[in-house]
């Protein structure tokens, strides 16, 4: 195997390890915040160690460029949905919890 | 190798299939729907057919759970009280149905096996000469593009497409007549999250280029009118969510005509060549590709109105049909 | 054998899903140069025209539980 093939696969396992510890995080974490945290950061790295392994292995600009739009729209989005999330989440529980502080 | 992926990923669009209707919760059903989606879309690709992949996902899992995702909100979240409420009832009301859970079933499982067992035994050997390839291959220079996929769709069976246009138009329709007609009465959205304005509005231009390169690609590579279509569509949906209402504050006689244009300008060009002694949807060969490409712009136009269309009654159906208050 | 609407649609989206992927692998098996184009485009067309039909008995399901409260079909009731 040449050098960019072993990067690439070392970029792809990496990537994949990080969507496996992300996918065990929403299972296992007790709270909604956590889940979210575990869900949208550890997914996104993951996602973006794929991106970089599959741009390498296509070794031509455009598909580099288009891929990291890719990850660039699936970032945003992945993040906006996340904060809906949690916001909602806060007011709904705000009242009741009297012990969360600001 | 690839046939190791290939069993992985069947026996993964399985699982999630039985796993989305035996779920105990109706949004994990929806969510497992989501996923099965994506893998039918893996399943599709690893077959060799990416406007299939990519109509897919677009609008059998992305807008269709959308939809889905939609209706969670109406719904009671988890079905297996009122389930067990209703099963109560029945077990108190009439004792005589108690042996019967067996035999539907069994009916149903020696049917399946069945209609399996003839249908493995009506394809299995393999005709010869690969079906209508070489035919499809050989007009494709006649045809006006270059994929055949799309000259299939839009020149050799266009009134195949053409009527697939109606039935969206007929699903909006039927839709109109559950009770979503009270829509367009200048609903008054709230106003929504700043941030969540201001992705979409980054999200809107993007989504209107990347519809139309799917559009115009089609003429070289996979892609076509539906797939950009669904793209066009969730620029309308994001921009409803968003608190944007455009498609209920336009004119009326412009919705119709976003609607209705793709299915006219398409049956008209149909039988504008009638006229010229040729067939229905024959289109004389110099120009073809031109024209495929007006119909595919106006065909998916109108497909993105009518599905934004269907996401916005879907989203705004009221209780009570003759309510002049406008809610979220 | 689910009772709840929206899994019963669910349902139908996954058969209908079925029937799709074995007409393209069809065109797949016996495909020369490249697979045959006409089952991908008879595909596309039963994808849009399935969604279009679940979308219409979803707004059904919906108009349902905001009349009557009901959820599934109960039989004796």
């Amino acid at each position: 195997m040449t050098i960019t093939e072993l990067i690439t696969v070392i970029l792809l396992v990496v990537g994949c390890f990080f969507f496996l510890a992300g996918t065990l995080g929403v299972l296992r974490f007790p709270d909604l915040f956590s889940r979210l945290h575990a869900l949208t950061k550890a997914d996104n790295l993951g996602l973006g160690f794929i991106a970089a392994g599959i741009a390498l292995h296509i070794a031509s600009p455009w598909s580099a460029l288009k891929i990291f739009f890719i990850w660039l729209f699936t970032l945003l989005a992945s993040s906006t949905s996340c904060y809906l999330i949690a916001k909602f989440q806060r007011e709904q529980h705000k009242p009741q919890n009297g012990k969360e502080q600001e | 190798m690839s046939v190791l992926i290939d069993i992985i990923l069947a026996i993964l669009a399985i699982y999630l299939a039985l796993q989305s209707l035996l779920a105990p919760r109706l949004s994990q059903s929806v969510f497992l729907f989501f996923a099965f989606g994506l893998a039918l879309a893996l399943a599709w690709i690893r077959l060799g057919a990416v406007d299939v992949a990519i109509t897919e996902a677009a609008i059998a899992a992305g807008f269709l759970g959308a939809l889905f995702l939609d209706a969670l909100r109406d719904f009671s979240v988890s079905d297996t009280e009122k389930q067990e409420n209703t099963k109560a009832d029945q077990s108190l009301v009439s004792a005589k149905n108690t042996n019967s859970p067996w035999l539907p079933k069994l009916a149903l499982g020696l049917g399946l096996g069945l209609f399996l067992l003839i249908s493995l035994e009506a394809v299995w050997e393999i005709p010869s000469g690969g079906g209508l390839t070489e035919l499809a291959e050989a007009m494709l220079p006649a045809s006006g593009v270059e994929h055949p996929v799309t000259a299939v769709l839009l020149n050799y069976r266009a009134y195949d497409t053409w009527l697939e246009i109606g039935v969206i138009l007929m699903g909006l329709l039927a839709i109109f007549a559950v009770g979503g007609r009270e829509l367009y009465r200048k609903p008054v959205m709230a106003v929504q999250d700043p941030l969540l304005r201001q992705v979409i509005l980054f999200f809107t231009p993007v989504l209107f280029l990347f519809g139309a390169f799917l559009l115009y690609v089609g003429k070289t590579g996979p892609g076509g009118a539906f797939q950009a279509a669904v793209l066009w569509g969730a620029i309308g949906i994001l921009l409803h969510l968003g608190g944007w209402p455009v498609f209920a504050v336009i004119p009326r006689w412009l919705r119709q005509l976003l609607l209705t244009a793709g299915l006219g300008f398409f049956l008209l060009l149909g039988f504008l060549f009638i006229a010229g002694g040729n067939a229905l949807f024959e289109y004389p060969p110099a120009y073809a590709g031109f024209l495929i490409l007006i119909v595919e712009t106006l065909a998916a136009i109108s497909i993105a109105a009518a599905l934004t269309a269907i996401f916005a009654n879907l989203n705004q159906m009221k209780e009570t049909p003759n309510e002049t208050e406008t809610t979220t | 054998m689910a009772r709840h609407f929206i899994k019963k649609i669910i349902a139908t989206i996954i058969m209908g899903g079925g029937v799709f992927l074995s007409l393209v692998s069809f065109a797949a098996r016996d495909a020369l140069a490249f697979a045959d184009p006409v089952p991908h485009a008879l595909v596309i067309t039963g994808i849009v025209v399935a969604v279009a039909s679940a979308a219409f008995a979803l707004a059904l399901a919906r108009r349902i539980y905001q009349l009557t409260g009901e959820e599934s079909f109960t039989i004796d009731k």
